[in-house]
C-alpha cells in the first residue's frame, strides 16, 4: 500500500493561478474525497499526482518516492476519467486487458487477471462488446475495470459519476466504496458533489479557487466547518448564516441580528465571546430548526418568530424557506403539520448546534 | 400525397445525375470493345456484331502497357506511404502539441492550397533540374507528395482534434510512452482518416499528368497517363487501344473506393467519451 503525499504544489497556466501552494496527503489505504466548486482546480490537482500535467513548484510523493519527474506510464497509478476515455476500437476484453499487454504478461494471467476485475464489477458478459454498444452505467463498470486490473498502488478518480442519472449514480457510489473496502487501496477521489464526498470519503480534502479550504473527516466538516465557505458547501441543504452581533446584558449573553434574538448561555465558553470584536456570523443548519408545535420543552429565549416564504416537499421531510427580519432561515421539518407560504411558524433553535464565524475573516471562532 | 411527389423529385434528380455519370463511362466501355475506331458513334450498345476483347489484347502484349502500369504502381505507392506516414505524424503534432510557428505552419500549408499546381510547374522544373531530378521518380514523388500533403496534414488534423485528448492520457496511464499511445490507441481510432489520406495521395498520383509530363521524358519511364496520351501521338489515334487503356487503368481506383469505403464510415469516436 502506498501513500501520496503532495507538497506545496503550484500550478498556473498563463496567467492563471490555478493551484496555490497545495500541502495534502492522502495516508496509505484511505479513501480521500478532493471535493469543491467547479474551476477550482481538483483535476489539475489529480492530473498532477497522475503525471498528466507538470506542477510548477512543489513535490508529489507517492509511496515514499519523489515522482514529479517520473513519467505518467510509470507511476503505478490508475485513472477513471469523467468521460470514461474507453478505447472505442477494442472489445471491452481488450479494454481490460490493454495495460497488461503492454507489459508483455502472459496470456493466462492476462486472462486470470480481466475475468477476475470483470466478475468483480459484473461485466463478464460484455467481454466481446465494443464501448459504443454499452449504456452509461455499463461503460463506467469498464472504465472501473480497466483500473482494477492494473493493480495499482493508488486509484484516482475525476468525477466518475457525473455522467450518470441519480439511481445509478447512487448505486456506483455504493460500488466503489465496496471496492475499496475490499482492495483497500489508497484511493483519491474527486468530485464537486457534496453528498458523494460526506458518503464516500475517509478524509475530505475540500477545496476553492486553488487553495485547500480544510482537511478532515466528514464529521469534522459538517460539525466543525473552518469557515463560512466549509459550512456552506458541507451540508445539504446548505445551512443559514446570519450577520448580527454578541453583546452581554445582565451576565446573559446574546446574539442579537434584525429578526434574531438568541440567549447564548447555554454555550459552555461563552467567555470567549468577551474577547472577541462583536460583529460575528451565525451559522444554523435547517436540520437543527425544530418547529416549537411539536417541541416538548418550550424554549421562549430561543424562539424565532418567522414568516414562511416556500414549501419545498421532500417527501419524508419539507424544507421550509422562512425569514424573520432580515434573517432568512431555512428548516427542514416533518410533513405531519401542513405549512403554507404565509404561515407563521415558530423555530426553536438548538444552541448547542450553532456555528460562530468572525465576519471580516470568515473564520470559525472555536467554542 | 407531397411526401410522393418529394420522393419522385429526389429520385428523378438522382437518376439524371446518374445517367450522366454513367454515360461516358458505359460509352468509353463501348469503344473499347468496338474493332472500328468509330470513337463517333451515337449507338449505346455495348456489344455489337464487331465486337471483341482484341482492343485488349493488344494493349496488353504489343504496347509497353505494362510496364507503365507498374511505373505507376511504384510511383503511386510510395507517394501514399509517404502521404498516410507524414500527414498522420504531422497532423498529430499540430493537433496535440504547442508549439512555436504552430499557427504560422498551419496558415502557410493551408496557402499552398490556393496556387493551383499548373502554376508552380515553371518553379517545379527548375527546382528538380537544379537537384537533377529530371527523368527521375524520386522528383515525381517529391513533387506529388509535397501537392498532396498540406490537404492531408489538414485533414489528420482535423480529425484527431475530434478525438478527446483522455484517450491517451488513458493509454498513457495504462503503461503507454507518447509514441506507443499514438500508434495503439489513437490511429486505430483515425482509419476513417487515414483511408481518406490514402485514397488522396493515391489519386493525386495515379491519373496526374500535367507534372509528369514535364518531369519524366524516357519512355521507359513513362506512368500511365502518360503512356495513355501517346497512343494518340501517332498520325491516327487508335481509340480503341486508348479506350481500353482508359478501362485499365480507372480498375484499381475503382476496386480501391469499394474496398475502402467501409473504412469511411465516421463517427468511430462515438462510445468512447460519452454519448
Ligand atoms: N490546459 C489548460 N490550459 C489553460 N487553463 C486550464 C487548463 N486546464 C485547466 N485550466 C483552467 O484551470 C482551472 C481549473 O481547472 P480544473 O479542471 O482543475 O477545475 P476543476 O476543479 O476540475 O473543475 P470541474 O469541477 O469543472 O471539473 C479552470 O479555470 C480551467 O479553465
Ligand atoms: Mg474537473
Amino acid at each position: 500500500m502506498a501513500g501520496v503525499s503532495l507538497q506545496a504544489i503550484s500550478k498556473s497556466f498563463g496567467d492563471n493561478t490555478i493551484l496555490k501552494g497545495i500541502d495534502v496527503q492522502a495516508h496509505s489505504g484511505e479513501f480521500m474525497v478532493i471535493v469543491g466548486p467547479s474551476g477550482c482546480g481538483k483535476s489539475t490537482l489529480l492530473r498532477i499526482i497522475a503525471g498528466l500535467e507538470t506542477p510548477d513548484g512543489g513535490e508529489v510523493i507517492i509511496d515514499g518516492e519523489r515522482k514529479n519527474d517520473t513519467d505518467p506510464s510509470k507511476r503505478e497509478v490508475a485513472m477513471v476519467f469523467q468521460n470514461y476515455a474507453l478505447y472505442p476500437t477494442m472489445t471491452v476484453y481488450e479494454n481490460l486487458a490493454f495495460s497488461q499487454r503492454i507489459r508483455k504478461r502472459s496470456k493466462d494471467e492476462i486472462d486470470k487477471r480481466v475475468m477476475e476485475s470483470a466478475e468483480m464489477l459484473k461485466i463478464d458478459e460484455l467481454l466481446d462488446r465494443k464501448p459504443k454498444e454499452l449504456s452509461g452505467g455499463q461503460r463506467q463498470r469498464v472504465a472501473l475495470g480497466r483500473a482494477l486490473v492494473r493493480k495499482p498502488k493508488v486509484f484516482l478518480f475525476d468525477e466518475p459519476l457525473s455522467n450518470l442519472d441519480a439511481k445509478l449514480r447512487q448505486e456506483m457510489r455504493l460500488e466503489i466504496k465496496k471496492l475499496h473496502t475490499q482492495l483497500n487501496n489508497t484511493m483519491i477521489y474527486v468530485t464537486h458533489d457534496q453528498t458523494e464526498a460526506m458518503t464516500m470519503a475517509d478524509r475530505i480534502c475540500l477545496m476553492n479557487n486553488g487553495i485547500i479550504e480544510q482537511i478532515g473527516t466528514p464529521e469534522e466538516l459538517y460539525n466543525k466547518p473552518a469557515n463560512t465557505f466549509v459550512s456552506t458547501f458541507i451540508g445539504m441543504p446548505p445551512i443559514n448564516l446570519i450577520d448580527g452581533e454578541v453583546c452581554t446584558e445582565n451576565g446573559s449573553a446574546f446574539f442579537i441580528s434584525d429578526g434574531v434574538r438568541i440567549n447564548l448561555d447555554k454555550i459552555k465558553n461563552i467567555e470567549l465571546f468577551k474577547d472577541l470584536d462583536k460583529h460575528v456570523i451565525m451559522g444554523i443548519r435547517p436540520e437543527n430548526l425544530h418547529d416549537n408545535y411539536f417541541a416538548e420543552i418550550k424554549d421562549p429565549e430561543n424562539t424565532i418568530k418567522c414568516t414562511v416564504d416556500l414549501v419545498e416537499n421532500l417527501g419524508s421531510v419539507a424544507l421550509v424557506h422562512s425569514h424573520s427580519g432580515d434573517a432568512h432561515l431555512s428548516a427542514t421539518l416533518t410533513t405531519e403539520k401542513i405549512i403554507h407560504p404565509g404561515d407563521s411558524l415558530d423555530l426553536i433553535v438548538d444552541v448547542n448546534s450553532l456555528h460562530f464565524f468572525h465576519q471580516e475573516t470568515k473564520e470559525r471562532i472555536k467554542l | 400525397m407531397s411526401k410522393k411527389i418529394e420522393t419522385l423529385f429526389i429520385f428523378s434528380f438522382l437518376v439524371l445525375f446518374t445517367l450522366a455519370t454513367l454515360y461516358p463511362a458505359l460509352n468509353i466501355i463501348g469503344i473499347s470493345l468496338r474493332t472500328d475506331d468509330a470513337f463517333q458513334t451515337r449507338s449505346l450498345a455495348l456489344w455489337t456484331a464487331e465486337s471483341s476483347f482484341r482492343s485488349y489484347f493488344t494493349l496488353f502484349l504489343e504496347t509497353d502497357f505494362l510496364t507503365w502500369m507498374k511505373n505507376s504502381f511504384l510511383v503511386s505507392f510510395v507517394v501514399t506511404l509517404t502521404g498516410v506516414v507524414l500527414a498522420s505524424t504531422s497532423g498529430y503534432a499540430l493537433s496535440r502539441f504547442n508549439f512555436m510557428g504552430r499557427r504560422a505552419v498551419l496558415s502557410s500549408l493551408l496557402m499552398t492550397q490556393m496556387f493551383p499546381a499548373t502554376m508552380l510547374l515553371l518553379p517545379f522544373f527548375i527546382l528538380l533540374a537544379k537537384l537533377k531530378l529530371i527523368n527521375s521518380y524520386l522528383g515525381l514523388i517529391i513533387i506529388y507528395s509535397s501537392t498532396a500533403l498540406p490537404f492531408c496534414i489538414w485533414q489528420m488534423k482535423g480529425y484527431y482534434d475530434t478525438i478527446p485528448a483522455a484517450l491517451e492520457e488513458a493509454a498513457r496511464m495504462d503503461g503507454c510512452s507518447r509514441f506507443s499511445a499514438f500508434i495503439k490507441v489513437i490511429l486505430p481510432v483515425s482509419s476513417p482518416a487515414l483511408v481518406i489520406t490514402a485514397l488522396f495521395s493515391f489519386m493525386a498520383s495515379w491519373s496526374e499528368y500535367v507534372v509528369a509530363a514535364i518531369v519524366l521524358q524516357d519512355p521507359e519511364l513513362y506512368t500511365l497517363p502518360l503512356g495513355l496520351k501517346s497512343f494518340q501521338a501517332s498520325l491516327a489515334t487508335q481509340w480503341g487501344l486508348y479506350a481500353a487503356g482508359a478501362v485499365v487503368v480507372s480498375i484499381p481506383v475503382t476496386i480501391l473506393f469499394i474496398s475502402l469505403s467501409r473504412f469511411l464510415v465516421s463517427g468511430l469516436t462515438v462510445g468512447s467519451v460519452k454519448g
